[in-house]
């Protein structure tokens, strides 16, 4: 399985140049003041291109259909082939800055006053159903939510329609939004980073933890194109690694993250402080690592762990705990 | 082997306000029960009846959609024989919902409103209520897990997620289904979108006026053939093919000649190697709603006649959301498994815009093949082919 487009919204700004900018700039404080959350700027995802199609959905699937269309376009998906894409959405928490929105109107309104409109929005596949719309994907469309890693299963479940050839191309992304609600459980439940700053190296026993949102997507295929590396290998419960440089996704999400430490024996990366704190950010571990292999890029040192060596990079092992401690592991390579 | 017969369903539970077991279901079939009444969970002015699961426990701490949903894996892992672990197989979970995915606690809300902080209890109530990660965590299972979101479509979704994993090689057995509970907001947001019924529903009719909500949770253990004859099970019932198609159309609607759900069908009957003509029934997703039954009726008129036996068993469960498919797919099984299926409840006078007539009886079945379908919430399409062997 290949990838053979990427598409991303995260706090920087919407696209890989952008992405690839931000992996040689290293660390930025995120916009705004305190508390500090890694949000996407609503500039990123307004775009007139799907702006017709798009002129009642919320940030979340707006986030979600910018990311998705640009994969599409970077991959090369043409007209006429959407009854053979597939489409999987990963996400922690859904829509629910639009739930919590509905929720509003309940305790305004009457009951039977609510609006129809914020209701359909808060479903989960809300954002699917839009970037079924906008491309004109007519094949499998499903939307998977764990609150840690949906993802890795997304592309577990890519690799099987690839292999059936159920599809031609999967089109998978992961997407979370947060809203003030998150941002105030976020508060509660983790550990927060008072300036900002993600330390993901830290392992004693997590990072201190900073929100974040975002959006990115890849296309899929079992041919190679647009020079990005394969997905070689999966792995649900591997603790054995043998890449060039493992990626870790540790960004003070669960409450233990010391299982991450032998996975930065050697040359290791994370990209947590770039996009923030969030369920999904297996995936965007997936494309910074895509984007290194591909360009050659050595990443800022802000981003790496022990001795990082600027050589070549020809795969990747991209590594996520779970909340039970076990571990998932995606690996690309040329 | 056949390649259809090759993913085995081994145990089934279902749990509806027909009853809290599979005999209990099959004879609130048979009976015609349809326990539908005033909401009685939580406190609303809509009068819109509704089908609620009486009878099963549901412990603090957690979601009523976890509890409702470990009961029927309960019943499901007890007919395969898999006792209450897991952790000695490769086993996945695969399970749809549409309220245990969302944070609608509107009492946590308005405390959170009134003073800024959202008690713990409910924020860890909500975080403890993956579906499949709280059912994959309490069996012990240590293979793929994920929690399917489609809306309406979610327990045919996961049960069809469940067959590729295992034809992939993932694991070896899937606890796969749908559950939910019956929940204030959901209720209010489709009286919102006016497509519920201020009376008992009626699928497929001419004077039909919506939906009725209901919860439930419908589980099936798919497994492996050969992993199922190595433990000296002997199945009987399989899942030969599944479909899946968008409509790419509207955010709420289906699309109107139901061309979604045509591919969708026709996708699972050539995975199953099923012509149209073997296909015994089907047990639509008729919801009762005026859009739904027409598209839907035509999609199937099309591909399987006007003479296909045809059923909605949303007059006997209320429409159970991410519930509905898994329970549809217990039920389609059952219909296989028994030789017979119940009647099309609340169907009176045919609509002259869709082809066919339900069936108006308990009505015996003599077939292979059967096929469920449901429709969704974004355009989702997807069908189910059952087979008894």
């Amino acid at each position: 399985m290949y990838i053979n487009g990427i598409g991303i919204v995260f706090n920087r700004g919407r696209g890989v140049a952008v992405l690839r900018q931000a992996l040689s700039e290293g660390w930025r404080p995120p916009e705004g003041g305190y508390p500090r959350v890694y949000r996407v700027s609503d500039e990123a995802i307004r775009d007139r291109s799907i702006s017709k199609d798009l002129r009642r959905t919320d940030r979340f699937s707006r986030m979600a259909a910018a990311a998705a269309v640009d994969a599409a376009v970077d991959g090369g998906l043409s007209r006429g082939i959407q009854g053979s894409t597939g489409l999987i959405v990963a996400t922690g928490f859904g829509p629910h800055a639009t739930t919590f929105k509905f929720l509003d109107d309940m305790l305004a309104y009457r009951q039977s006053e609510v609006s129809p409109t914020t209701f359909s929005h808060s479903v989960h596949n809300a954002a699917a159903s839009y970037i079924s719309l906008v491309l004109q994907i007519h094949g499998p469309t499903l939307t998977l939510t764990r609150f840690n890693s949906a993802f890795y299963e997304a592309l577990l479940t890519a690799q099987s329609w690839l292999a059936e050839k159920k599809v031609s191309y999967v089109l998978v992304g992961a997407v979370d939004e947060c809203g003030p609600v998150f941002e105030h459980i976020a508060g509660r439940k983790l550990t927060m980073s008072g300036e900002g700053r993600i330390k993901p190296f830290a392992f004693s026993p997590s990072a201190e933890a900073v929100p974040g949102e975002g959006a990115v997507f890849f296309l899929l295929s079992a041919e190679q194109a647009a020079g990005y590396p394969g997905i070689a290998d999966f792995s649900g419960n591997g603790m054995e690694t043998s890449a060039d440089s493992n990626v870790l996704a540790a960004d003070g999400f669960i409450g233990d993250e010391t299982a991450y430490k032998r996975f930065a024996a050697g040359p290791a990366m994370s990209f947590a402080a770039l996009f923030g704190t969030m369920p999904g950010q297996l995936a965007f571990s997936l494309a910074a690592g895509a984007v290194i292999v591909k360009t050659r890029l050595v990443p800022h040192p802000d981003f790496t762990h022990g001795e990082y060596e600027s050589g070549c990079r020809r795969s990747v092992d991209c590594i996520a705990l779970g909340c039970r401690g076990d571990v998932r592991r995606i690996r690309i390579s040329f | 082997m056949k390649r259809s017969l090759s993913i085995a369903i081994t145990g089934l539970g279902a749990v509806s306000a027909l009853g809290n077991s599979v005999p209990e279901t099959l004879e609130g079939f048979r009976r015609g029960s349809r326990n539908a009444g005033r909401v009685t969970l939580f406190p609303t002015s809509l009068v819109y009846p509704a089908f609620e699961a009486r009878g099963v426990h549901c412990p603090a701490g957690v979601m009523r959609t976890f509890a409702l949903c470990l009961h029927a894996v309960e019943e499901a892992l007890h007919e395969a024989g898999l006792g209450k672990r897991l952790d000695s197989c490769r086993a996945g979970v695969c399970l749809g919902t549409t309220v245990a995915s969302q944070l609608n606690d509107i009492g946590a809300y308005t405390l959170y409103k009134k003073t800024g902080d959202m008690p713990l209890f409910s924020i860890d109530r909500y975080l403890k209520s993956n579906l499949a990660e709280a059912i994959s965590e309490y069996v012990r299972a240590n293979g793929p897990r994920v929690t399917v979101v489609n809306a309406c479509s979610s327990g045919t979704d996961a049960i069809g997620l469940g067959c590729s994993w295992l034809r992939a090689g993932y694991c070896d057995i899937v606890i796969a289904g749908g559950a939910d509970e019956l929940n204030q907001v959901p209720y209010c947001g489709f009286a919102s979108l006016g497509v519920v019924s201020p009376e008992f529903c009626a699928p497929f009719d001419r004077d039909r006026k919506g939906l009725n909500l209901g919860e439930g949770a419908g589980i099936v253990i798919l497994e492996k053939s050969e992993h199922a004859r190595n433990r000296n099970i002997h199945p009987g019932l399989f899942v030969s093919g599944y479909g899946e198609a968008a409509d790419a159309y509207h955010l709420t609607a289906p699309r109107p000649d139901g061309s979604g759900l045509e591919f969708a069908v026709k996708q699972a009957l050539a995975e199953a190697q099923v012509d149209a003509g073997e296909v015994s029934f089907v047990n639509a997703h008729g919801t009762a709603t005026r859009d739904n039954d027409r598209a839907e009726g035509n999609a199937l008129a099309r591909i399987l006649g006007r003479s296909a036996r045809i059923l909605s068993t949303k007059g006997y469960t209320g429409h159970a959301l991410g519930a509905a498919g898994g329970l549809e797919a217990v039920f389609t099984a059952l219909g296989l498994r028994e030789g017979w299926i119940p009647a099309s409840a609340g169907f009176r006078n045919k609509d002259p815009e869709i082809p066919f007539e339900p069936v108006t009886s308990v009505t015996s079945i003599s077939g292979r093949y059967a096929v469920s379908t449901s429709l969704a919430f974004g355009g989702n399409n997807a069908a189910l082919v059952v087979e008894r062997e």
